[in-house]
C-alpha cells in the first residue's frame, strides 16, 4: 500500500480525527461543485482548505487545494477533477505519526 | 517565560484555525477568546483588555479586513496599548509592510507551526515585560545602568522581578516598560525589600516595594 507518512505534533492529536472527517465531507462538496459548475463555490472551498490544512500539518493537501483554487480563477477548470482525486487519495492514505 | 494566565484574543474567519490556535494556547495555560466575526471582536475590545490580540488580515466574506481593524486601533490610544500580532497567510511583503505601518507589533505567517507559535509568544511576552532599571543614590551617583528583567508577580504594593542582577536590600530604581506604562505606574518609586535570592544560575529574584501607588494604579493592577 502506498501510505503517505507524515509527522504531527502530539498536542494536536485529539483534533486530527475531526479535522480529517470534516475535510472528507468537503471533498464530497468539491466534487459536487465541479459537477454543477459552481466554480465560485469550488474556489471558496478550495481556498479554505488551502488556508488551514498546512497549519494542521497536511502541507501536501494544502498545495493541491491551492492549485485547485488557482485553477478556479482560470477560464478552464481542466484538471480540477484530478486535483480533487489527489486530495482524496492523500487523505485516504495518510499514516500519521504523532511526535 | 511563563505564558500561564495571559489572555489572548484571536480573530480569524477560519473556524479550523481558531480551533487549532485555541488548542495550542490553552495547552500553555493561556486564556483564549476566539472571534470568527471581526465585528464582534471589535465590540469585545471596547470593554476588554487582553494581553495580546492575534489577527488575520483577510476575512473573506466580511465587510471588514484586519487592516481596517489595525487602522481603527491606530487612532485609539487605549486600543494601541494592546499589542497586536498579525497571523496571516499573506506572504506579500507590501501587505506585511502595510500591517507594520499600521503599528502591528509582530507578524506570524501561516501555515501555523505549533512550535514556532509557542516560541514567538514566549519571546514576545519576554520582550514586552523587559524593563529598564536606572538606579542611583541620593548622595552621589553610584551607578547608572539599564537592565532587562521580567516582572513575575505584582500586587498593589509590591512586585517581584527576575533578572541577572543580584540586588541588595533597599536598592532604589526606576522601572519602565509596556506593562508599567499600561498600569500608569511609571512615576512610582521602586525599592527592593530584601536581598535578591538566586533562582537559577546567574538569575536572581527580588521583591520590590512600589511607592506612590494611587487609586488609579491600584485599580489597574487589580484588573490584571
Amino acid at each position: 500500500m502506498d501510505k503517505i507518512e507524515i509527522q504531527i505534533d502530539s498536542m494536536l492529536k485529539e483534533l486530527i480525527p475531526q479535522y480529517l472527517e470534516t475535510r472528507k465531507k468537503e471533498i464530497v462538496k468539491l466534487k459536487e461543485f465541479l459537477q454543477t459548475n459552481e466554480i465560485h463555490e469550488l474556489e471558496r472551498l478550495a481556498h479554505k482548505m488551502a488556508g488551514n490544512s498546512g497549519s494542521y500539518g497536511f502541507h501536501q493537501m494544502g498545495k493541491y487545494a491551492k492549485e485547485l483554487e488557482l485553477l478556479c480563477q482560470q477560464t478552464s477548470q481542466d484538471g480540477a477533477d484530478d486535483l480533487i482525486a489527489k486530495i482524496e487519495h492523500y487523505i485516504n492514505h495518510l499514516e500519521i505519526k504523532y511526535i | 517565560m511563563d505564558l500561564r494566565g495571559k489572555e489572548i484574543f484571536i480573530i480569524d474567519d477560519d473556524e479550523q484555525i481558531l480551533i487549532l490556535m485555541r488548542k495550542i494556547l490553552e495547552n500553555n495555560g493561556i486564556k483564549v477568546e476566539t472571534f470568527s466575526n471581526p465585528q464582534k471582536a471589535v465590540e469585545a475590545l471596547n470593554h476588554s483588555s487582553p494581553n495580546l490580540v492575534m489577527i488575520d488580515l483577510n476575512f473573506g466574506n466580511h465587510n471588514i479586513s484586519g487592516f481596517d481593524i489595525l487602522s481603527v486601533r491606530m487612532k485609539d490610544p487605549t486600543l494601541l496599548k494592546i499589542p497586536f500580532i498579525v497571523l496571516s497567510g499573506l506572504s506579500d511583503h507590501k501587505m506585511i509592510k502595510q500591517a507594520i505601518k499600521l503599528k502591528a507589533d509582530d507578524f506570524i505567517q501561516k501555515p501555523i507551526n505549533t512550535q514556532i507559535i509557542q516560541i514567538k509568544l514566549r519571546k514576545f511576552f519576554l520582550k514586552e515585560q523587559t524593563l529598564r532599571y536606572v538606579f542611583e543614590t541620593e548622595e552621589e551617583l553610584d551607578l547608572t545602568g539599564v537592565i532587562s528583567a521580567q516582572i513575575t508577580h505584582i500586587s498593589e504594593n509590591s512586585l517581584q522581578i527576575s533578572s541577572q542582577v543580584k540586588y541588595s536590600n533597599h536598592s532604589s530604581m526606576a522601572i519602565d516598560g509596556n506593562r508599567i506604562q499600561q498600569l500608569e505606574a511609571k512615576a512610582c518609586l521602586y525599592e527592593t525589600m530584601s536581598d535578591a535570592i538566586a533562582v537559577d544560575i546567574g538569575y536572581y529574584k527580588s521583591k520590590v516595594k512600589i511607592i506612590g501607588v494611587n487609586n488609579v494604579i491600584a485599580s489597574n493592577i487589580r484588573k490584571l
